[in-house]
């Protein structure tokens, strides 16, 4: 991680400094332990340092056609406050975007977070899920004998189309589903702004996209099933409860479910495990 | 057998012993796992690595000619006798230490690149038998044993070329550099059986057999042609291109380094002889510079990576040539080793060529400014513009070929079918047999089985 303009910092700051720093080189390597489970050829046996050095190194391995799995397996899209998902493990297939109910109440700001979120989040969960379902037509197949064209693209080999989507080494892991959007907010203000945005609408309509309202107030859960919201009702699992993470995923390179880690606050509002995470 | 033959012996022969067992493993149903490879390779490349040092010495402190291990011969009938010989001299060693290190490095490479990869087990199999065929051919004190090496790194060549034989394109092109292969192999084999007729020998363990006059002329002409086509020279060019169906190390270590050269081994295997015929020499500088020429002007351009690179090679190679035409002949062998290290790496490289890009730019805060301008600007613009599209046709190369070479062919092999049917069928067809059209004779279920 690279600073700027550390010259200009005020002798007076430099411990804060040195706290940020320490505190984020705790998180990417936390992080880098995460994403590290999913590749085969991690030893799980290493430590948060070990697996950081592995995700760095095999970002800039000449020989490597799996970089990084980038946004492979993700599955949901969580709108709300941040304190909604605290504690819960996800296991790095959300996409989490902020949002406060409580402070916009002309759902404004519901609007634009929406109008940039759900397409961009859906644009890359579609991307994904073709290139899954048929990696020959939709995706680019396997990167092994790509040859790079003109400095805009790839074929195959030695003459071949310019290949679009993405290569089988970027989506072997991959879930095709089709992604979900939780937002917290009232089914009634969601339809609001769905309604104004053709967009929006469409993508939910024809059924590229799921959409899904969490009631910031009650925590009932509303989902748009057939050109309505319909209140979830269903047996609610319990969540798994956890000392940490690493203790849910250690060792374990499949998908996981949801887990609730213990040592983080539990004053979040809870979503029904069936959501999300599988 | 003292301990430097030793060591020379299990040079050539540890790639097929690993080839060997592991395709008998393969055979009783055992595909061994990623890890148990990479082992293998890794071990074993560095042993050879090793295991050529002690050759080094040999030949660097004794002064002695070469390193011959004689496990005398593996069949005579009447005159003819297959000599069994190895031997490591100046000019097979640098070739020898070139491909056990870059076969070494190109494996631990392919661990990381083929991962999990299904054909993982199939590549590593093949590296190991061509490892072992351009060992072969390198360390073979005779053209009847090099004969075999050849063959072995041509038929790898090819079938890592359509590695990838769920999709046709591979399979296309890596028939057509069967067909190119084969047809200039007949070259090699005649040269041969030339050596065999006039000089009683093929081996060069000791010397090269004693030939002069129109002799030599006709066995070097022959090897040109082997060489030619084993390193793509005109007019057989247009396969190198094709060749870049494989996976990226694969290129790398045939088209970058090793198969693209054992053409100018060949020839500087026989340059002794080669010097004795005006002709000859002659005509390896023709075909070298051709080549040369042809390679820069049809790489300038080609638009992808690969492309670009295998012409690249190829004027490098055909530079080569004209070095060893010219008589200059450890100006080709350090010429060989540059280029192989150095392709072997730009081909490496090439897929993550734009990440390259993109750092090189930002590194010089804009774009790079274009070269090569200047050389087409000495043409007039109706010439360049000719000259472009005979470029971009890979100066027609292939057309030439299909038009004069294989259709011809093509056309013969048709008629000599119909003599074939009018004489084989006839009398059946009088005995009142059912007679089935030749045509329709393989079921098509049989076609989309194969391969």
């Amino acid at each position: 991680m690279e600073f700027y303009d550390l010259d200009a910092l005020p002798a007076t700051h430099q411990a804060d400094l040195k706290r940020i720093r320490e505190s984020l080189d705790k998180a990417r390597a936390g992080n880098a332990r995460e994403r590290a489970r999913r590749f085969e050829s991690y030893s799980s046996g290493d430590s948060a340092e070990g697996a950081l050095r592995h995700v760095e190194e095999r970002s800039e391995h000449l020989a490597e056609p799996r970089p990084e799995y980038g946004h492979c397996t993700n599955a949901v899209c969580i709108v709300g406050r941040r304190s909604l998902t605290k504690g819960l493990f996800l296991d790095r297939r959300a996409f989490l975007a902020s949002y406060d109910a409580a402070q916009d109440p002309n759902d404004e700001y519901l609007a634009a977070v929406l109008g940039a979120v759900v397409p961009v989040c859906a644009g890359i969960s579609l991307e994904y899920y073709f290139s899954f379902v048929d990696n020959d037509r939709y995706g680019c197949g396997t990167k092994l004998p790509h040859n790079v064209t003109a400095l805009v693209g790839v074929m195959d080999g030695h003459a071949s189309d310019l290949r679009t989507g993405l290569p089988w080494q970027m989506v072997e892991i991959h879930e095709p589903v089709r992604i979900l959007f939780v937002i917290e907010t009232t089914p009634e203000r969601l339809t609001k702004v769905m309604d104004a945005s053709a967009p929006l609408k469409q993508l939910v309509e024809n059924r590229w996209i799921r959409v899904a309202a969490i009631d910031p107030e009650s925590g009932r859960v509303h989902v748009y099933r057939d050109h309505g919201f319909e209140e979830f009702e269903g047996p609610v699992e319990r969540l798994p409860v956890v000392l940490s993470s690493a203790e849910w995923y250690g060792g374990r390179i499949e998908h996981l479910g949801m887990a609730w880690i213990q040592g983080a606050s539990v004053q979040a509002a809870g979503i029904p495990a069936e959501r999300g995470g599988r | 057998m003292d301990f430097t033959q030793a060591t020379l012996v299990f040079v050539v022969l540890a790639p097929g012993v690993v080839f060997g067992v592991l395709a008998l493993l393969w055979l009783l149903g055992w595909v061994p796992p990623e890890r148990v490879i990479s082992r293998i390779t890794g071990w074993m490349f560095s042993a050879s690595i090793i295991a050529l040092l002690p050759v080094l010495r040999s030949l660097a402190a004794s002064g002695a000619p070469a390193v011959t291990v004689t496990f005398g011969n593996w069949f005579a009938v009447h005159d003819y006798r297959f000599p069994m010989v190895l031997m490591a001299d100046r000019l097979s060693l640098p070739f020898l230490g070139m491909t056990v290190v870059l076969s070494g490095l190109i494996g631990r490479f392919s661990v990381t690149y083929l991962h999990r990869e299904p054909g993982f087990f199939r590549f590593f199999l093949l590296l190991h038998l061509f490892a072992f065929g351009s060992l072969l051919a390198f360390a073979a004190g005779s053209f009847d044993l090099l004969v075999g090496g050849w063959e072995l790194v041509g038929i790898t060549s090819v079938l890592l070329i359509a590695f990838f034989q769920q999709r046709t394109a591979p399979v296309e092109n890596a028939l057509r550099v069967f067909g190119v292969y084969r047809a200039c192999d007949i070259g090699l084999l005649a040269a041969v059986f030339a050596m065999h007729n006039w000089a009683g020998t093929a081996s060069f363990a000791g010397g090269l057999p004693r030939l002069t006059g129109y002799r030599a002329t006709t066995v070097c002409i022959l090897l040109l042609l082997a060489a030619a086509g084993k390193a793509a020279q005109v007019p057989f060019s247009g396969w190198l291109p094709r060749a870049m169906e494989g996976p990226t190390p694969s290129s790398a270590i045939f088209y970058g380094a090793i198969s693209i050269h054992a053409g100018a081994y060949l020839l500087l295997r026989v340059q002794p002889m080669l010097v004795q015929s005006g002709l000859a020499s002659a005509l390896v500088i023709s075909v070298g510079v051709a080549t040369a020429v042809y390679g820069t002007i049809s790489g300038r351009v080609s638009a992808d990576a690969k492309s670009s690179l295998a012409f690249a090679s190829l004027t490098q190679v055909g530079v080569v040539f004209v070095e060893i035409g010219m008589g200059w002949k450890w100006v080709a062998v350090v010429h060989i080793l540059g280029h192989a290290t150095v392709r072997t790496l730009q081909f490496l490289r090439a897929p993550s060529m734009l990440h390259d890009y993109h750092q090189m730019h930002s590194a010089i805060g804009g774009e790079t400014s274009e070269a090569g301008g200047y050389l087409e600007e000495l043409f007039p613009e109706r010439m360049q513009l000719w000259l472009y599209r005979w470029a971009l046709d890979r100066g027609h190369l292939d057309t030439i070929l299909d038009r004069f070479v294989i259709h011809p062919l093509m056309r013969l092999s048709g008629f000599f079918s119909g003599l074939d049917r009018m004489g084989l069928h006839r009398p059946r067809r009088e005995r009142g047999e059912v007679v089935v059209p030749v045509s329709s004779a393989a079921p098509r279920g049989a076609r989309q089985e194969g391969i």
